[in-house]
């Protein structure tokens, strides 16, 4: 499991996110929820060894991964689907999962875990030559998606996955993510869709500018009224 | 106006340009990749052309095959330079100017101990075949034209191959195309600029020995190519291999016509004219810059 525990970043002098403690359990789909600019990608970055930490420790399995670079980080099947999906725009749909399969591990099976794919995306066996600068926004996502499920995670991290997207493929996206974890995997997922993602988690947590206001299991965050009020709109 | 000087000129301007190309497709790439103008680039080629000359006077040894011991030799070298000073060097604001200075002083160092080593004196390259030629109808071709065109195309088509078709190519293009996913895809950038740096250095060793083929050449030479480089650079697009090539051939070809045609006065003034032309015209290069 990851443990997060204590982590303060800033940027220059400013902190981006104070003391944060949180827990991604085993098996179990994770939310962490909270406006804009709250601090949640700077989590996320910090997971992965993008974002430098001030204090604090990050555990993988009750190893201390703060520190490690990002493709250290990403060899342990700690795999991160980043915010605004960031693809390889002038290479093919095909190539762009080929590079998810980078490290030595996945690379074993790289074209089984790519059937596996492609049964999940149907379409982007259809667009498998085309370039994913030409895609649409969903399909984009897609192939991000598709991308971090070829390094074969452990825990699967998503920033903002439906971020402007339709919401047909919203659904489809996070009915994905449902069935992924049904299989097994291990999912941490931060968004601004804070009723659908916590409809689909385990355990949630809320961020505010950069602190953990609130957390415990989806189902009592729901019912909330201080989430209900300022996030669901009720 | 003679159709067969023409057409003469042509040619020995493709033969020509093929190995500008050549000496510069690794520059195009670390500049397009990682954002470094590695001013010595040409310096590495010209070590390259000192090995061959050195290999061919002392043990006879052919300098296409002086190739198989200063390529991974330069490879090496370019290795160690990325690890050593650049990469610390890429933190930095401005990279591509403190990568210039930074490769300036590398190529003074270089130079200077060619100096040591080979002395001041020019050099040619003359080997059984340097004035040998065939003909083929009214055209002639000197065979060492035509060696260093054959480099030019198998070491233009193996970096291609390289970079669109094997693994570490591919992780080279996602690390350019999108550095921060790179790395979570597992991609190691350090290492990754490093051979990227690496295979550089050493299509620069290539280029130097073609370009020891045509020119005669002394310590100071690598100040003429690199101007070439620039030129075979911004023609081509940066970081854009195909373009590069496209780009030294058109170089050696004006050249090539311009020599045949126009008094010896006239070649620079003309080529540095298109460059200027297509700096003003199209700021990009003549192709899409795209690795």
């Amino acid at each position: 499991m990851l443990r997060i525990d204590s982590i303060t970043a800033k940027y220059q002098d400013l902190s981006a996110i104070s003391e944060v403690s949180l827990d991604v359990e085993d098996g179990k789909i994770t939310a962490l929820i909270g406006s804009n600019g709250a601090g949640k990608t700077t989590i996320l970055n910090s997971v992965s060894g993008l974002k430098e930490l001030s204090s604090g420790r990050i555990y993988w399995n009750d190893r201390i991964i703060s520190g490690s670079s990002p493709d250290q980080i990403a060899a342990l099947g700690v795999i991160q689907v980043p915010e605004g999906r960031k693809l390889f725009p002038a290479m093919t749909v095909e190539e762009n999962l080929e590079l998810g399969a980078y490290l030595p591990g996945p690379r074993r099976d790289w074209t089984k875990t790519r059937k596996r794919v492609f049964e999940l995306f149907p379409r982007l066996e259809e667009r498998r030559k085309q370039y994913t600068g030409s895609l649409s926004g969903g399909e984009q996502q897609m192939v991000a998606v598709g991308r971090a499920l070829m390094a074969l995670p452990k825990l699967l991290m998503l920033d903002e996955p439906s971020l402007g997207l339709a919401p047909i493929v919203t659904d489809e996206i996070f009915k994905i993510i449902v069935e992924l974890n049904r299989e097994g995997l291990t999912a941490l997922v931060v968004s601004q869709e804070v009723l659908q993602t916590l409809s689909i988690s385990n355990a949630a947590y809320l961020l505010e500018n950069g602190k953990i206001v609130l957390h415990g299991a989806a189902g009592a965050m729901l019912a909330d009224p201080k989430v209900k009020e300022s996030y669901l709109g009720i | 106006m003679n159709l067969v000087l023409v057409f003469q000129s042509l040619i020995s301007g493709i033969m020509m340009g093929a190995v500008y190309a050549l000496l510069g497709i690794g520059f195009s790439l670390t500049w397009g990749v990682m954002k470094v103008i590695n001013v010595s680039h040409a310096t590495f080629g010209l070590i390259a052309a000192f090995v061959a000359y050195t290999l061919f006077k002392v043990f006879g040894m052919d300098p296409v095959a002086s190739l198989a011991v200063t390529l991974p030799s330069l490879f090496g070298l370019g290795c160690l330079v990325y690890w050593f000073l650049i990469n610390p060097i890429t933190r930095a604001k401005a990279v591509i100017v403190s990568s210039m200075i930074l490769t300036f002083g590398i190529a003074i160092i270089l130079e200077n101990l060619i100096l040591l080593v080979w002395g001041a004196d020019p050099r040619l390259l003359t080997t059984s075949y340097t004035n040998k030629v065939f003909a083929i109808g009214p055209l002639y071709f000197q065979y060492p034209r035509v060696l260093g065109f054959l480099m030019a195309v198998v070491g233009v088509t193996a970096i291609q191959l390289f970079l669109k078709r094997t693994l570490t190519g591919k992780a080279v293009r996602a690390a350019w195309q999108q550095s921060e996913a790179s790395q979570l895809c597992g991609i190691n950038l350090k290492k990754i600029s490093m051979i990227t740096f690496g295979l550089a250095v050493a299509s620069a060793g290539a280029g130097g020995v073609g370009m020891a083929m045509l020119y005669s050449f002394e310590p100071h030479s690598h100040n003429l190519w690199l101007i070439y480089l620039f030129l075979v650079v911004i023609v081509g697009g940066v970081g854009n291999i195909l373009g590069a090539a496209a780009g030294g051939m058109l170089i050696g070809v004006i050249t090539g016509l311009s020599m045949a045609f126009l008094p010896y006065q006239w070649i620079n003034v003309l080529t540095f004219g298109l460059l200027m032309l297509i700096l003003i015209f199209r700021p990009h290069g003549l192709f899409r810059s795209e690795v």
